[in-house]
């Protein structure tokens, strides 16, 4: 049984289908990317995984179990969890509070061993100041942050909506590892990203995305090859 | 919990207030616990988890003329009533709730605001529209007379603590933090597990109750009840800007805020409560404007140890 | 036929009511500003053509005019000196200034005027036009056919004029239009103008059938709501569906329930189209 299973899932937008019938499995302890040219559709999948939007058809199925049109929370407890492209913290908490509340409904702890849990994912994603104010932290303090709160919850899958955008080469680099490490912990990865570099470095598997709908799935490697994702990133002309 | 200490005392020294003070004194204070329950109580749902209630005063008119009902009606004595009002505001908030907190931020002030008016008209003209003499209409209800201030002075007393105490206790609770994460970023609260609607729910009957009973302790200590009153946008002012002038989403921000505008208006007497109002108003605008947290906010942020600032920004890296 | 009446008082109060919506609209769609003095602005529109006309002699349709300047003189002060803060922040801060701004404007006006119920009367106006066996009272339909002019006038102002393009452009993208070298200061602030001289000559209209008196304002204010919702938040046009709607809500009410009640049907429309459909009727509102 795989971790996440999506089938056929569609997601429209009045007459724009940002979402056509795309299909696809997630096992247990993979990290899989998803890439695509802008306006694909990568971050409007994951919303619709999450939660966060209802799909307009298609089910996708979690451990087995159906989840399609659950709402953001629910699927939350269940063990999906997303973060956002644009670090969504909760500003006037400070640090470990904000990742405790992840701790504290994702996962139902009370507040003291919420606490410790949100120490601990704070020192996971090396972001050692639990007691700053969320409002105080940098971009790329944010996005660890947003990370810390996502392994808080307890979530088996993660969701990673370009976890890595707008980050120095230093800053990507350590939230590379910091994946990794997420990773060796049992967390199933499936991220957005951009960048090639680190797509081939620590996704076994990717899935592109065009125009809503799904083009390829493989080893990197195999993938980037393939004519099609080459027409569709670099032009005709490349192939 | 371990600051509870000095509050504790305090509510110790004002239970035992009435023996020593003069009537003008425990009168005063009464009128201020009250506005400090009502502008406490809309605190734990606007400054704790964020919307904005501009009907408040459909749980206050509903506890009024509940207690008034039974009291007049039914022969109910007052603490039961009192209890049975509180009941049956929660029961309303759950149903109007479930709707109502679906809005999103101005929406949710204007439907609230429109509801409240809405119901006022109805009450005004439900007897005669029915035909039961329920709300008496423009007349209102009278009540049997009641005991004295220092009854109703204990009475509120205790609301107020436990408007308070319940404050205190989103503090530090689990439930506190997943109303101060709706407030902070609802979608952010969302993902992480958090069942907004339910969240804000519970917090919009817990104000619900407490509004409803200082309405029916109002009602009783004033003898009268009156729709057009009971249901009125002024009390809405005055617990707003009580609230907000104090401090939104602190526990003793709102009291402050109450003791204030209650002192104002003793000192501005009753001669000049335009010029009382207009205060107000001019208050409310200046604080929306200029500083939003409110008086106690802002001794807030003084005291909290200063943020450093962001790391300059450096080569991003180039997207693929 | 009592229906046919019904129709009849429905749509003439539709005009009046699609005026006193259609500032709300206006500065909510440039400036996201939400007003919610506007039943003030309004009684203070009234209050300007009861004054002019018992102590002047001024004819009522003459001061309409003087009216929508004094109001819209006020509007661009407000918006100038106070509310500019408040565009760009949470819809809330405008919502609480303008909140505190309406109780300051209701006890002026109760300080200044008395809580009195005033009544305007225009004996010219004092007939009806017969139409088979629907009642026209000529005070009701020349505020409500004056309602819709007033609509038309603006809508014409904004497809129109520089003015007008600019102000849409604002309130598509207040940076964008920034960015593209309008000076959004100056449009908020006669889009402010605008939308308050046109709410108070609404309360002028307002003023030929119904009492004048310090506290009309907040009904109006949630009846401008009630149409501007239904209509579609920041959607001119949609201010005719809304106002009529409204007007028609209203009517029926009076006729086949009871006076008392036709505020709280409009209410509970209000507040059931918040809770269905934020978009309004049209479904071109904006929802935040």
């Amino acid at each position: 049984m795989s971790l996440l299973e999506c089938r056929d899932v569609t997601r429209t937008f009045g007459a724009l289908v940002a979402v056509d019938r795309v299909s696809l499995t997630v096992e247990e302890g993979e990290v899989v990317a998803v890439i695509g040219p802008n306006g694909a559709g990568k971050s409007t999948l994951f919303n619709v995984i999450a939660g966060l939007l209802p799909p307009t058809g298609g089910t996708i199925r979690f451990q087995g179990r159906p989840i399609t049109g659950l709402p953001a929370h629910r699927i939350c407890r269940l063990g999906i969890v997303k973060t956002f492209q644009i670090p969504q913290p909760l500003p006037g908490l400070r640090a470990w509070e904000n990742v405790a509340v992840g701790a504290m409904y994702g996962r139902g702890l009370g507040v003291r061993e919420a606490r410790a849990e949100a120490v601990r994912c704070l020192e996971l994603v090396r972001l050692a100041k639990p007691d700053a104010p969320a409002a105080s932290l940098t971009t790329a303090e944010r996005r660890r942050l947003d990370l810390a709160r996502a392994l808080a919850t307890g979530a088996r899958l993660i969701l990673l909506d370009e976890n890595l955008a707008g980050l120095t080469v230093a800053e990507a680099a350590e939230m590379v590892e910091v994946l990794r490490q997420v990773r060796a912990r049992g967390r199933t990865l499936l991220l957005i990203e951009h960048v090639m570099r680190t797509v081939v470095t620590l996704a076994e598997r990717v899935v592109v995305l065009t125009y809503g709908r799904k083009l390829a799935d493989g080893p990197p490697v195999q993938v980037m090859r393939d004519e099609q994702v080459v027409k569709a990133y670099l032009g005709e002309a490349f192939v | 919990m371990r600051r509870l200490g000095l509050p504790a005392a305090l509510v110790a020294g004002l239970a035992l207030l009435p023996l020593v003070a003069g009537p003008y004194l425990v009168r005063l204070l009464a009128v201020i616990f009250m506005w400090g329950a009502l502008a406490s109580a809309w605190n734990l749902l606007a400054g704790y988890a964020g919307p904005v209630d501009l009907g408040p005063v459909v749980h206050y008119g509903l506890g009024g003329f509940t207690v008034a009902v039974l009291l007049t009606r039914a022969h109910w004595p007052f603490l039961p009533a009192l209890a049975a009002a509180g009941g049956l505001a929660a029961l309303v908030a759950y149903a109007v709730g479930t709707p109502t907190l679906r809005l999103r931020g101005a929406y949710f002030a204007v439907g609230t605001l429109a509801l409240a008016e809405a119901l006022r008209e109805g009450a005004l003209s439900f007897d005669r529209v029915t035909g039961l003499t329920l709300t008496g209409g423009s007349h209102g209800i009278t009540f049997p007379l009641g005991p004295g201030t220092t009854y109703f002075y204990y009475v509120l007393l205790a609301i107020l603590a436990l408007a308070l105490a319940a404050a205190l206790w989103l503090e530090g609770s689990r439930f506190g933090y997943g109303l101060r994460a709706i407030r902070e970023n609802e979608v952010a609260a969302a993902a992480s597990g958090i069942d907004v609607l339910a969240l804000k729910r519970w917090a919009y009957c817990l104000s619900a109750v407490l509004i409803a009973w200082v309405g029916g302790t109002a009602g009783y200590w004033l003898t009268y009840i009156n729709a057009n009153e009971a249901f009125g946008p002024t009390i809405t002012f005055q617990m707003v800007v009580m609230a907000i002038l104090g401090g939104l989403g602190t526990p003793f921000g709102p009291l402050l805020g109450a003791a204030v505008l209650v002192l104002l208006a003793e000192v501005l007497g009753t001669r000049l409560l335009y010029a009382y109002l207009i205060i107000i108003g001019l208050v409310i605008m200046a604080v929306s404007l200029v500083f939003p947290q409110g008086v106690v906010g802002l001794a807030r942020l003084r005291l909290r140890p200063r943020a450093r600032p962001a790391v300059p920004a450096e080569r991003r890296v180039a997207e693929s | 036929m009592v229906f046919l009446q019904a129709v009849a008082n429905g749509v003439m109060l539709g005009g009046v009511y699609a005026a006193a919506g259609v500032g709300l609209s206006l500065i909510f769609g440039v400036t996201g500003i939400v007003n919610a003095a506007h039943g003030e602005l309004m009684m203070l529109g009234a209050f300007t053509t009861y004054w002019l006309a018992r102590s002047h002699g001024v004819d009522p349709l003459l001061s309409l005019p003087v009216a929508f300047l004094l109001l819209a003189t006020f509007g661009y002060g407000l918006q100038r000196f106070v509310l500019n803060r408040s565009v760009g922040a949470p819809l809330l801060v405008s919502l609480l200034a303008t909140f505190g701004l309406s109780l300051v404007l209701v006890n002026a006006a109760l300080r200044l005027w008395s809580a009195d119920y005033r009544v305007l009367s225009v004996p010219y106006l004092d007939r009806s036009l017969h139409l088979g066996e629907v009642v026209l009272p000529y005070t009701r339909l020349v505020a409500g056919g004056l309602g819709l002019l007033m609509v038309a006038g603006l809508s014409a102002l904004l497809a129109r004029t520089p003015l007008g393009r600019a102000m849409r452009a604002t309130a598509q993208d207040w940076e964008m239009a920034q960015l593209a070298g309008i000076d959004t200061r100056r449009v908020f602030a006669l889009t402010v103008a605008l939308g308050v001289g046109v709410t108070g000559a609404a309360g002028s209209l307002v003023a030929y059938f119904t009492n004048i008196h310090p506290y009309m304002g907040l009904t109006y204010t949630l009846f401008a709501f009630a149409v501007v919702v239904l209509g579609g938040m920041g959607y001119i046009p949609g201010v005719l569906y809304g106002g009529l709607a409204i007007g028609l809500a209203q009517a029926f009410t009076e006729t086949y329930l009871e006076a008392g009640l036709s505020l709280m049907v409009a209410f509970l429309l209000l507040y059931v189209m918040l809770s269905l459909r934020p978009a309004g009727i049209t479904g071109r509102g904006r929802v935040e």
